[in-house]
Formats: C-alpha cells, sequence, structure tokens
C-alpha cells in the first residue's frame, strides 16, 4: 500500500501528505495557465533573491537585505504551492508515494540532471571562452563565484519547475451515476 | 515504456459507481493514478493491475490488453449485425 497507508509511513509522513494534497489549494493551481504563472513566478523571485543575496554579500549594502527578504515572503507561499500541485511529488518519501508517482519523479529527476549539466557545460565553456580571450583567472574569480551560486539554486529547484511544468489538470472526480 | 496497454477501467468503474478515490484507496494508489491509467498516460504494474482486477472481481484480461477493447455491443451482438433504428 501507499499514501498514508504505506507501511512504515510515520506521523511526520500522514501530516505531510495531507498537506501536499489538502484539496483547498486545488483551485489556485487548477488550469495550466495557473501552473503556468505560478511557475514562472517562482522562477522570477527565485532570480531576484538569488541576485539581492549575491549583491548584498558582494556590495555590503543593508538594503540588499531587504530585498532578501521580500523575496522570501514571496518564495515560501510560491513553493507550498509548486508542492501542493505536484502533489508532494518532490518532498514525500518515496515509501508513501506510488509506483506512477515514482516514474514521475524519477523522469523530473532525469530531465532536471539534463538541465542542469547543460547549464554547468554552458558556463564551463563560457569561463573557458573568456580565459581563452585574455581574462585572467584572477578576473574570472567573481563571475565563476556568482555563476557557481546561480548553479546551485538551478540544482536545487529545476526539478520542481520541471514538476510544476509538467502537472497535470485535475480529473473530475465525481462518482460516475448510470442510467 | 513502449508499448500502450488499453484499458476498460473508466467504463467499468461508471458500471460500479466507483469513484477515482474508493478505487485508488482499495489498491494502494494515489486517486491521480487512477486518472492516469484510464486516459492511458500511464501503464500499471502487473502487480497494480492485478489488485484493480481483484478488486472488480474480473479477470485482468477483462480490464487490461495490449489490443484495443472491441466495442461492447460488437462482442455482446457479434460482428457485422447491422444496427436497427
Amino acid at each position: 500500500m501507499t499514501g498514508t497507508d504505506a507501511r512504515g509511513a510515520t506521523r511526520l509522513d500522514r501530516w505531510t501528505y495531507g498537506r501536499m494534497n489538502d484539496p483547498r489549494l486545488r483551485h489556485l493551481h487548477a488550469t495550466r495557465v495557473q501552473r503556468r504563472r505560478i511557475v514562472c513566478a517562482h522562477i522570477g523571485v527565485t532570480a531576484v533573491a538569488t541576485a539581492a543575496l549575491v549583491l548584498l554579500y558582494g556590495l555590503g549594502q543593508p538594503r540588499w537585505a531587504v530585498a532578501v527578504l521580500a523575496a522570501t515572503v514571496l518564495w515560501i507561499p510560491l513553493t507550498g504551492l509548486l508542492n501542493s500541485m505536484t502533489r508532494g511529488l518532490l518532498e514525500l518519501r518515496l515509501r508513501i508515494l506510488d509506483e506512477r508517482q515514482i516514474a514521475e519523479r524519477e523522469a523530473v529527476l532525469a530531465r532536471a540532471h539534463r538541465g542542469t549539466l547543460f547549464l554547468l557545460s554552458a558556463a564551463f565553456l563560457g569561463v573557458l571562452g573568456a580565459h581563452a580571450s585574455g581574462v585572467t583567472l584572477h578576473d574570472l574569480g567573481a563571475p565563476i563565484a556568482v555563476v557557481g551560486v546561480v548553479a546551485l539554486v538551478a540544482h536545487w529547484l529545476m526539478p520542481l519547475w520541471i514538476a510544476g511544468f509538467r502537472a497535470q489538470d485535475e480529473c473530475d472526480d465525481e462518482v460516475p451515476v448510470t442510467g | 515504456m513502449g508499448e500502450q496497454v488499453h484499458n476498460r477501467l473508466a467504463m467499468v468503474r461508471a458500471e460500479r459507481s466507483v469513484s477515482r478515490q474508493r478505487l485508488a484507496e482499495a489498491v494502494g494508489a494515489h486517486y491521480q493514478t487512477i486518472g492516469y491509467i484510464e486516459r492511458g498516460q500511464y501503464n500499471p504494474s502487473l502487480d497494480m493491475a492485478l489488485r484493480i482486477s481483484v478488486f472488480f472481481e474480473l479477470p485482468v484480461e477483462a480490464l487490461f490488453s495490449l489490443e484495443p477493447f472491441r466495442p461492447l455491443t460488437d462482442e455482446v451482438y457479434g460482428h457485422g449485425r447491422k444496427a436497427t433504428s
């Protein structure tokens, strides 16, 4: 059995499963357009938060902390919506997912891996190209650090974005009535 | 997954007035998974196909097939009979 009846499911598993499958949030991501907007908003807010964090660290100006805080305040509920629209595909433990969800999770992780590999390869080629054109490694230090942060964030969140894009419309689950 | 597995799940579920949620709980699947199977977007494992057939008390080949199912009226009334108006 899977779901909350899964063998070995803990109270935390059941609680998390309940939150990720909360029907009260369904209307917020019922259509493909809504889901795309949420994913795009999450990508945008993540980009703002990452950029603000890098600027805060690099420039040391406290105003960037406000930007980080503001982006985080938006980021948390958006992440909750993403987890809700994917029914906790990436957050729930394997033992309470069913076979279709496990297959979907593997497909999402494989695509995210390819995406991250592409991003890192592009970054590496960019560094090589810059170095070949005469930029010293010392001067490339800061850009490499920024690309590293971006790659880390992309590696962390790309599976969630891909799962969000792949989520499908909910089935109409009324009990069928036969004549 | 290479081959499409055809199924009559939606029809049998409608006949028996069983919701996706109830079937999913009975066979230990997420309720969305039943919709995926019905739409042919996911081929269930043998284990799940057997659990579904046990739930409906039908042989597994009555629910799942590698070949498209013939229309039920063809199976009941035979091939080539003219439809009466």
